[in-house]
């Protein structure tokens, strides 16, 4: 059975539901169209496929400390600059299949503190079933998934 | 106060929060003009030339919209050289891959050789090293990237038009065929192609 690894639960707020809204933070203004709108290089084909997509479970913190991690992701690295991110339902992800089944995990995946970044009991990981998906299927993926997403942009 | 995420980025973030600020409806990556104004523009400079034959004078070895198409390409394909300034780790991550020279010369192929009925895209690079373009508005979606082995991935979706596959790229054969039949339907749905 694909994703049985999802009902693993190996953080304090166990498997990711179905209906839970994730987020996917953008580091850097190259992903930002002319307009100031996120572009789907925010998810690439390679993370969906092999590396598995970072993302942060919305319903399992509170905004600010949402962004209070993602600015201190940001102070990591020089040239980072958190410009907002997409915001979808998880079953979005869980949805996408083939004549076989599901091809998109989504498992809870905490991170422990580390280089001044606090711990992240609310991260998940979204990765093909087998680590292994073609460009095009990754693409495919994250049409879907900008389809179905809202743009959470910064502000004042 | 609303304001752009451009600003927000060139700004200094301490001060920004996440989630006071939505867009409204589903994203809507639309190119910056589009074909429409493409033709008017080209029809406004048409009508010019008729009445102002002495400025135009200069340019009448070639077609006279050939600068205005050029200079939304050149911009385009400025853009995409200063993909050329990443490095690794510039997305963030060490493990952050700088997109190759040839991932962004075939890109620079691409666009370079797309007919001028087609609305130019906006450019994007990833994380991972893939240079590309997309189409997204209510109607279109199409996302096509290049990483310097000679070969494009694409996928597409236009109604029930859907399009995704990986084709050979080339000197000869910059754009893929199945690509430029995908965006002629695009902008002529209601003709049959061959």
């Amino acid at each position: 059975m694909r994703c049985s690894c999802e009902a693993e639960a190996r953080g304090p707020f166990g498997p990711v539901a179905d209906e839970e809204p994730l987020y996917r933070a953008a580091f850097s203004p190259k992903h930002l169209d002319k307009k100031g709108r996120l572009k789907p290089s925010v998810f690439p084909p390679s993370h969906i496929a092999n590396k598995g997509l970072s993302l942060v479970r919305t319903q399992k913190v509170e905004n600010s400390t949402l962004a209070e991690f993602c600015h201190a992701l940001s102070a990591m690295q020089e040239g980072r600059q958190w410009c907002g991110g997409f915001e979808f339902s998880c079953a979005i992800l869980r949805s996408i299949r083939d004549e076989d089944g599901r091809l998109i995990c989504v498992f809870d995946d905490p991170t422990k503190a580390e280089d001044g970044v606090p711990a992240n009991d609310a991260h998940a990981i979204a990765i093909s079933y087998d680590g292994s998906m073609s460009d095009e299927d990754a693409m495919e993926v994250r049409a879907a998934i900008i389809k179905n997403a809202e743009q959470i942009l910064l502000a004042k | 106060m609303e304001v752009s995420a451009t600003t927000a980025c060139a700004d200094k973030i301490d001060n920004w929060s996440i989630s006071a600020f939505r867009s409204a409806g589903p994203p809507i990556h639309k190119p910056a003009r589009s074909g429409v104004t493409y033709f008017a523009g080209a029809a406004i400079l048409a009508a010019t030339s008729a009445l102002t034959p002495a400025v135009h004078a200069a340019d009448k070895e070639q077609p006279i919209y050939a600068g205005y198409f050029q200079d939304e390409r050149a911009l385009l394909i400025d853009e995409l050289r200063q993909y050329e300034q990443l490095e690794n780790g510039w997305d963030g991550a060490d493990d952050d891959i700088a997109p190759s020279r040839a991932a962004i010369d075939e890109a620079i192929h691409f666009v370079e050789n797309l007919p001028p009925f087609v609305d130019l895209p906006e450019p994007m690079v990833s994380s991972d090293g893939q240079v590309g373009f997309f189409w997204h508005d209510a109607k279109i979606y199409l996302d096509i990237g290049f990483r310097g082995q000679g070969e494009c991935t694409f996928f597409g979706k236009f109604g029930d038009l859907k399009i995704k596959g990986k084709e050979t790229v080339n000197g000869a054969d910059p754009v893929p065929v199945s690509v430029l039949r995908f965006l002629a339907k695009v902008d002529h749905p209601d003709e049959v192609l061959v």
